[in-house]
């Protein structure tokens, strides 16, 4: 049961190979033999089991099972799943039960998923390395001195780690992607609009979007198919025609056009990962693509975008912790303004503290035009480059990282340090194109490199075809730590 | 040039947050930091927007009351700190 996809695991469960019960015990002992790796917060074992018993009696019955039924992921600590604690990270919930699923929990729970557990992140998704965690840093399972990135840290190091078969994160400026790089797995970001936000914790509600982490292209896809489409209770959510996100993954590749963006490929990246990649653009002209150079002059400008963006919606979104509706208040507060000062004080750590600060500023009588509302002008510049670029080359190859994963502590001291491991992955965000990162290979000290593919919006099923297509061709995703 | 520290101050009001000796002690510096580096936006020049900034995209849904099921909203009372006849309490808005 060791390492499996989950069109394995599902072969496997009606072959009756293993139980499904017996696959969820394997991924629970599992959890628990590596719980160094802090992975997860909360575990569920006990309605795993009993949903495992259920799709067990589906198949002694004889009955066929659904794509996903029976599969056993978890869920990123950020997403609402039903009377389990969720605390986003933050001591501010750490007394909090959910009292509802997430639309996307409910879609998963609805195609019979077995859902073992909720996985660490960084505080309220803020976070590029899961060290701003109140529960503690998660560790990368390829060397247990780094960082899995963030602030989907605790779903990609399960993932990576085989403690499940997939999981669901949340990416807001790169928080699937980056720690999928890291990890050496699948993290696919989709456009914004295609999965609904109803039930994730809001952090930048113009910016976040739900998203799976697996170790192969076509359980993403699958995962993508179970959680996309529009949502009644998300007004962001797009109303579209029902697609099969599975169906182009076969297609050839030979002809589309491939851009390299030039800005993305220069200064500041790490010489060995530039080596790795090099190699990999390699494989698609091997392929048959057709690999062109572009140009997005704005790049440059996209993390000061979302550095005045984002802080400026966790300032709203945020307040609505106020030591009364829910969550933790302090036992200190002696009159209406204390319970909000000093439960937040108390609740909150330092780093969503300074992004709510910098948030409040942007956003204050006498900046806002100067930060904000010029922020907002400058996304539309970048959007806008990015719609013209797309008129010519089908997808973006970038790198997801400037560098491989680095070590705990080393970036924790320096807030400015840490927002540049995002520069490449924000502009998805702030242009609100799709975006999957996949492994493609390992550094000297073996790390997990990986590659970025950016598509225009809407086009999921085409970077889906195009990461598939590498992955095939290549053996990156079969290695393991 | 670094936030003055009465600005900080100024900003936790703001925010409802009390900060402690350390944060008021590094918080200037790092946020000054991160805003110095945001400023950047300014040298973009030369761009308006004829539809200003509003999303094309607007969905209002039918003006009637939809219900979720009441055992949810038991338990979100529930989860304040305090509540009395499905009402949650908070210290006084006004000081006596």
């Amino acid at each position: 049961m060791e390492w499996l996809t989950i069109k394995q695991a599902q072969i496997g469960l009606q072959r009756k190979d293993f139980s499904c019960v017996e696959l969820t015990n394997f991924y629970l002992q599992k959890i628990e033999k590596q719980k160094k790796l802090n992975a997860f917060i909360t575990i569920t074992s006990e309605s795993a089991l009993t949903v495992a018993r259920q799709v067990d009696k589906k198949i002694s019955q004889g009955q066929a099972l659904d794509l996903l039924e029976g599969i056993p992921g978890s869920i990123k600590d950020l997403i609402l799943v039903k009377d389990s604690r969720a605390t986003a990270g933050s001591k501010i919930l750490d007394n909090y039960t959910a009292s509802y699923d997430a639309t996307v929990v409910d879609r998963l729970k609805k195609a019979g998923v077995v859902i073992l557990g909720k996985n660490n992140c960084d505080e309220f998704a803020m976070g590029s390395s899961n060290e701003s965690s109140a529960y503690g840093p998660v560790l990368n399972p390829w060397d247990a001195t780094k960082v899995p990135g963030g602030s989907s840290g605790g779903s990609a190091a399960a993932v990576a780690a085989d403690l499940g078969l997939f999981s669901l994160g949340t990416d807001t400026g790169g928080s699937i992607r980056q720690p999928a790089g890291f990890c050496g797995v699948v993290g696919l970001k989709p456009t914004y609009g295609r999965v609904s936000r109803f039930g994730l914790m809001a952090m930048t509600s113009s910016l976040d979007q739900a998203g799976p982490l697996t170790r192969s292209v076509e359980d993403a896809a699958l995962v993508l198919q179970a959680i996309a489409g529009a949502d009644d209770y998300d007004a962001t959510s797009a109303r579209r025609d029902q697609e099969d996100f599975s169906a182009n993954l076969n297609k050839s590749i030979k002809g589309m056009r491939l851009g390299l963006p030039k800005e993305y490929w220069q200064d500041g990246l790490n010489g060995e990962v530039k080596e790795v990649l090099q190699q990999a653009i390699d494989k698609y002209r091997e392929l048959g693509a057709e690999i062109v150079e572009v140009e997005l002059p704005h790049t440059a400008y996209a993390l000061a975008v979302y550095y005045i963006i984002m802080p400026a919606e966790v300032s709203s979104n945020l307040a609505r912790f106020d030591g009364i509706r829910y969550g933790r208040a302090s036992s200190k507060a002696k009159n209406l303004w204390e319970v909000y000062a000093k439960s937040r004080a108390e609740g909150f750590g330092s780093e969503a503290k300074r992004r709510i600060m910098i948030g409040t500023y942007v956003l204050s009588a006498g900046y806002q035009a100067a930060y904000y509302t010029q922020a907002r002008k400058v996304q539309k510049v970048i959007k806008q480059e990015y719609q013209e670029v797309f008129k010519n080359v089908d997808a973006l190859l970038t790198p997801t990282s400037p560098t491989v994963a680095f070590g705990l502590g080393e970036k924790a001291s320096d807030p400015l340090t840490m927002y540049l491991s995002d520069i490449y992955t924000v502009s998805a965000n702030i242009a609100g194109l799709c975006g999957i990162s996949i492994p493609a290979g390992l550094s000297k000290d073996n790390l997990p490199i990986g590659l970025q593919i950016l598509g225009a919006p809407w086009t999921e099923s085409k970077i889906l075809n195009l990461a598939y297509q590498f992955e095939q061709a290549t053996t990156h995703h079969n290695q393991h730590p | 040039m670094p936030l003055k520290a009465t600005e900080i101050e100024h900003l936790a009001k703001l925010a409802r947050l009390e900060l402690d000796v350390n944060e008021l002690e590094k918080f200037p510096q790092e946020i000054s930091a991160i805003l110095d580096y945001v400023k950047r936006l300014q040298e973009v020049k030369g761009y308006e927007f004829d539809d200003g900034l509003k999303s094309p995209i607007s969905l209002l849904r039918a003006d009637v009351v939809s219900v979720r099921p009441a055992v949810e909203q038991e338990k979100l009372i529930a989860a304040a700190q305090e509540s009395e006849d499905g009402l949650i309490k908070t210290k006084p808005v006004f000081e006596r």
